[in-house]
């Protein structure tokens, strides 16, 4: 028994920690900052310098947040493939910052919004707000503008709309989930468990049989 | 029999206390340095490499900073700008490593003077067999060094910024 038992302690040893993956710039930036920036084409000094502002006052007015700006692929490192997937890359990004907090985490892809932790109303308050892909990196910056000051409306913290994200406000569909855990990501450990327990279980059964024959 | 039926359950609270999420863990650039000055620099040398590098310790990240080979750098957020550079920097703290020419994980190492640590190294998904000092940081090298258990996943390819 002691032999199954080794053995399954190192086999979850080895298994990958993919709750700990490290491949995507924004994880890291946003160890250090408020907001991931793409790498190009590069936002105007304009909308970096009010969104940074606007970060600052949510933060100080109570509801911080996160935000990464994903432009192109080359802003996922290791994860091109989830370029367009917004809330799947969400969903990683969550679980790569969130160390000894669940922060408020927002997501934007030219394709849509995503998150996690943005509360109940987040879908309301994204509503009507457009993301610019044509302006590529400043569409990105503007929508964010407009986002981060009505969620954090939308979660008792009234923040007006900046100035520079007027023009991303208009009619247009945008989208957000809040993050839904992958099925694979925490059952697969828990499956791996049971089977161990039950491995181990058949042999003690089987051992105690043999003891009283 | 008691202590036999009870190791299952010891067994499935260990395994599940090193999964998921559930249990925050202290990412370990809280007990990474600053970046110190490098031995030489030049005026601005040009990047004409670039290696993507991931650390982990017992499967938790390790971040590289920004700011390694750089002298005088100014700190803009989570990124360090400075002209003089020694033949291997960071700018950001992302793992990617700039290169006036081709380097080695030592030289990396080396630049940002810690020791290099007893581990594995990944060249682009496949195991180093080779001295880990050694292992080359050509361009597009996509590098992972892990010491210790759990292994968090290994990277084979990175998407490098134009």
């Amino acid at each position: 028994m002691r032999r199954v038992a080794l053995l399954v302690l190192a086999v979850l040893a080895l298994a990958p920690a993919t709750a700990f993956a490290d491949g995507d710039p924004a994880s890291d930036v946003l160890l250090a900052q408020d907001v991931y920036y793409p790498y190009a084409p590069k936002a105007s000094r304009q909308l970096t310098t009010a969104l940074d502002a606007l970060m600052k006052r949510v933060r100080a007015g109570g509801y911080p947040m996160k935000v990464a700006l994903i432009e192109g692929p080359s802003d996922l490192g290791a994860y091109p493939n989830l370029f367009g997937d917004t809330q799947n890359y969400a969903n990683l990004l969550a679980k790569e910052i969130a160390f000894n907090s669940h922060p408020h985490l927002l997501v934007v892809m030219p394709s849509g919004f995503a998150g996690d932790n943005l509360g109940a109303k987040v879908d309301r308050a994204l509503a009507g707000i457009k993301i610019d892909g044509a302006a590529k990196s400043d569409g990105l910056a503007k929508a964010a503008l407009a986002a981060v000051a009505r969620i954090a409306t939308a979660n008792g913290h009234p923040t007006p709309v900046p100035p520079e994200a007027r023009a991303s406000v208009g009619a247009s569909k945008a989208s957000s989930n809040r993050s839904t855990p992958s099925v694979l990501v925490y059952g697969g450990p828990v499956l791996l468990v049971l089977i161990a327990i039950g491995a181990l279980l058949a042999v003690n059964r089987r051992r105690e049989e043999e003891e009283q024959a | 029999m008691r202590a036999a039926a009870a190791a299952p359950l010891a067994l499935a609270c260990a395994a599940l206390a090193g999964c998921g999420d559930a249990a925050p863990r202290v990412p370990t650039i809280a007990h990474t340095p600053a970046a110190r000055e490098p031995l030489r620099c030049s005026d601005a040398p040009r990047a004409r490499a670039r290696a993507h590098v991931e650390l982990f310790r017992h499967g938790d990240i390790v971040v590289v900073p920004a700011g390694i080979g750089i002298r005088g750098g100014v700190r803009e957020g989570a990124y360090v700008r400075g002209r003089c550079r020694a033949a291997l920097w960071t700018e950001e703290p992302t793992g990617l490593v700039l290169m006036a020419r081709p380097a080695t994980l030592g030289a990396l190492f080396g630049t940002w003077r810690r020791p290099l640590p007893r581990a594995r190294g990944w060249l682009d998904g496949r195991p180093w067999r080779g001295p880990l000092a050694r292992l080359p940081l050509r361009d597009g090298a996509q590098v992972v060094v892990q010491e210790g258990l759990p292994l968090a996943p290994v990277h084979s390819a990175y998407t490098f910024p134009p």
